[in-house]
């Protein structure tokens, strides 16, 4: 392989929004170094802000009907001299990156309450957030065994530093260091995997890898090492996901970072690995479908049991919300599962959801102190609904459309993925999924039942950030009105899905 | 395909049986007649000054970790010097980015006192 020796800027347009990103990451990490320590952190992050919008207007500001690529490799290999690409952009990876940027943004929001009071406000945790946005961007975009490796090592470095943000605190670096040594493990598995890929086809780009096993010569010759190839590589990705039997890191690294990095982390990096998942299941590895497939339901079912179950007993509310993330990712490999492509957009529209809900109960646990401490365990939110009716209802609103209640979004998207499966003919994995969806319930309403019911004497801090407050309702109007209108909500995914489509026929 | 790694499998058979072997001649053949002399640490001939959990600066660490940066660098610099005649201007302005990624970085870890002792 060897790189294009003259510079054509052609062929880099399309990934625009990802240099821009990078610039204003340098030039932020060097003003923010020279700017006087009174007004860095109002300074980076105002222009934290500006950058994350500039990316934003870039990404929906061209959105490609065809599939555009950049940062072309001219491969040797190939007789044609066809040009090979690493980076990929389409309407999917458009949908994600909206995602992404806006969830970063509202994210950051979350943050200034927080680390004001705990006086650690450093104006890194903005660039820090700006290179994981930047490594996710990239992960999502890739179309490369490589590139993808490139944007994972990017966002999750970022995101174990933040992990350990709090650095003085015991419980931080704690998890900071579990996550990276098992972080580390699972990048270790993935890039095995890779490894083996490459070297039973020697391909490392997805439309040369599709190719390769379309036409049959390396699952035939190598089938055992390709399906174990496939096993490491998926295995690295569910650990990114938090996918059981490799969540383990979940509830520690959830309980042990700051909670405004754990509402960032519950939502941006599972966009990200759920995402190019999902494209690599269906593009490179599509005629592996028998193979993963198993893997896939496997580890559907295995993230539903072990996250309802493990939620029951959970004391710690940020725990809770660890293992209801691993139950929501069994949830969602259930339309994955079918191994169709027509179920993508269930999956997606699942995410989207679950990523409202969840940055709406981390703006709720943001905005309650006891004594001017944060709220951390489940019983103190008893007697909630007397002494803040408000947000104990916006709580019980995300709680109920968590456990799946009708009228919310939380039950619409279970719904379809459920009715996704079974047309595909899962219908025994379904009924598993929602013997366990009732399971989950259960810890959901747990909360409900001790906000409203139990009684409590403490006196919460009264004043909510008007920041926090926004998010709050924002996402609880977002719950209830997709709850309302479900179309809406899957509008966009069936057009991202197409566009997987597209790909996948124009190359098969 | 397997087959093609049959020499490693027999290699890893023998070097492991070699060095259990080892390993278990000295228990069997060998002479023991410990004393304290024989049984006390030492390094180089003299007493152990220290114990080895001794704690030392953290500073030491962040040095090492700068150090490895820019050594890592210098190994990327070789080969792209070596390969300067085939990749052309590309390859110039492909390298003048990734420098300035590592002096930026540079940057902000002289102005952050980094490479300060005191």
């Amino acid at each position: 392989m060897t790189m294009m020796n003259e510079f054509n800027w052609h062929f880099y347009s399309a990934g625009i929004a990802e240099i821009f990103v990078m610039v204003v990451c340098l030039v932020l990490l060097v003003a923010g170094a020279f700017s006087h320590k009174s007004v860095e952190g109002k300074f980076v992050r105002n222009l934290t802000m500006l950058g994350l919008l500039g990316a934003l207007v870039m990404v929906v500001g061209h959105i490609p009907e065809v599939r555009e690529f950049a940062f072309p490799v001219v491969e040797h290999a190939m007789p044609s001299g066809a040009m090979v690409s690493l980076f990929v952009n389409d309407k999917f990876t458009v949908f994600l990156k909206v995602f992404i940027i806006l969830s970063a943004m509202l994210s950051l929001y979350l943050v200034d309450d927080y680390m004001t009071r705990k006086k650690t406000r450093k104006y890194e945790y903005d660039i820090l957030i700006l290179l994981s946005v930047l490594g996710a961007m990239i992960m999502v975009s890739a179309a490369d065994l490589l590139m993808l490796y490139i944007g994972l090592e990017l966002m999750s470095f970022s995101l174990y530093i933040l992990t350990a943000f709090h650095r003085k605190e015991a419980k931080s670096s704690e998890a900071g260091l579990k996550y990276f040594i098992l972080g580390s493990i699972a990048s270790g598995l993935l890039l095995f995997g890779m490894s083996y890929i490459y070297g039973l086809t020697g391909e490392t780009s997805f439309d040369g890898l599709q190719q390769a096993f379309a036409s049959g010569i390396a699952i035939q010759d190598a089938a055992m090492m390709l399906t174990f190839a496939m096993v490491l590589f998926i295995t690295g990705m569910a650990f990114k996901i938090s996918a059981a039997p490799f969540h383990m890191w979940t509830p520690d690294v959830y309980e042990g970072a700051p909670t405004p990095v754990t509402a960032y982390m519950a939502i941006v990096p599972k966009i990200a690995a759920m995402g190019i998942f999902v494209r690599v299941l269906f593009e490179p590895l599509m005629y592996m479908a028998d193979q993963w497939q198993q893997i896939v339901i496997a580890l559907s079912i295995l993230s539903m049991a072990v996250g309802s179950l493990m939620a029951i007993v959970q004391n710690n509310i940020k725990r809770l919300l660890a293992y209801s993330s691993i139950a929501n990712i069994g949830f969602m490999l259930v339309p994955v599962a079918t191994a169709s492509i027509h179920a993508v957009d269930e999956a997606m529209s699942y995410l989207l959801v679950y990523c409202m809900m969840t940055l709406g109960v981390f703006a709720v646990i943001l905005s309650l102190r006891l004594r001017e401490k944060y709220v951390e365990r489940i019983e103190d939110l008893s007697g909630l609904s007397k002494t803040n009716p408000s947000v104990a209802a916006a709580l019980a609103i995300l709680m109920f459309s968590l456990a799946g209640v009708p009228p919310l979004a939380g039950f619409m998207v279970k719904y379809q993925a459920f009715k996704v499966g079974v047309e595909m003919g899962l219908t025994w994995l379904v009924i598993v999924a929602v013997l366990l969806s009732v399971v989950s319930a259960y810890y959901c309403l747990r909360v409900v039942k001790v906000m409203y019911f139990d009684k409590g004497s403490e006196v919460y801090s009264p004043e909510v950030p008007s920041q926090i407050r926004f998010i709050m309702w924002a996402m609880v109007a977002l719950v209830v009105g997709f709850g309302i209108l479900p179309d809406t909500l899957f509008q966009i995914p069936a057009i991202i899905q197409q566009s997987l489509m597209d790909a996948t026929t124009f190359n098969g | 395909m397997l087959e093609e790694y049959f020499p490693v499998l027999i290699f890893l058979i023998i070097g492991t049986g070699i060095s259990l072997l080892f390993t278990a001649i000295p228990f069997i053949v060998a002479e023991r007649k410990p004393d304290s002399e024989k049984l006390s640490p030492y390094e180089c001939g003299f007493e152990a000054f220290d114990t080895a959990r001794k704690r030392f600066d953290v500073r030491f660490y962040l040095v090492a970790i700068l150090f490895i940066i820019f050594d890592l660098e210098v190994a990327f610099l070789f080969p792209w010097a070596m390969a300067f005649g085939d990749i052309g201007l590309f390859g110039f302005w492909s390298m003048m980015v990734f420098l300035l990624v590592l002096t930026v970085g540079f940057i902000y870890e002289w102005k952050k006192g980094a490479l300060e002792w005191e």
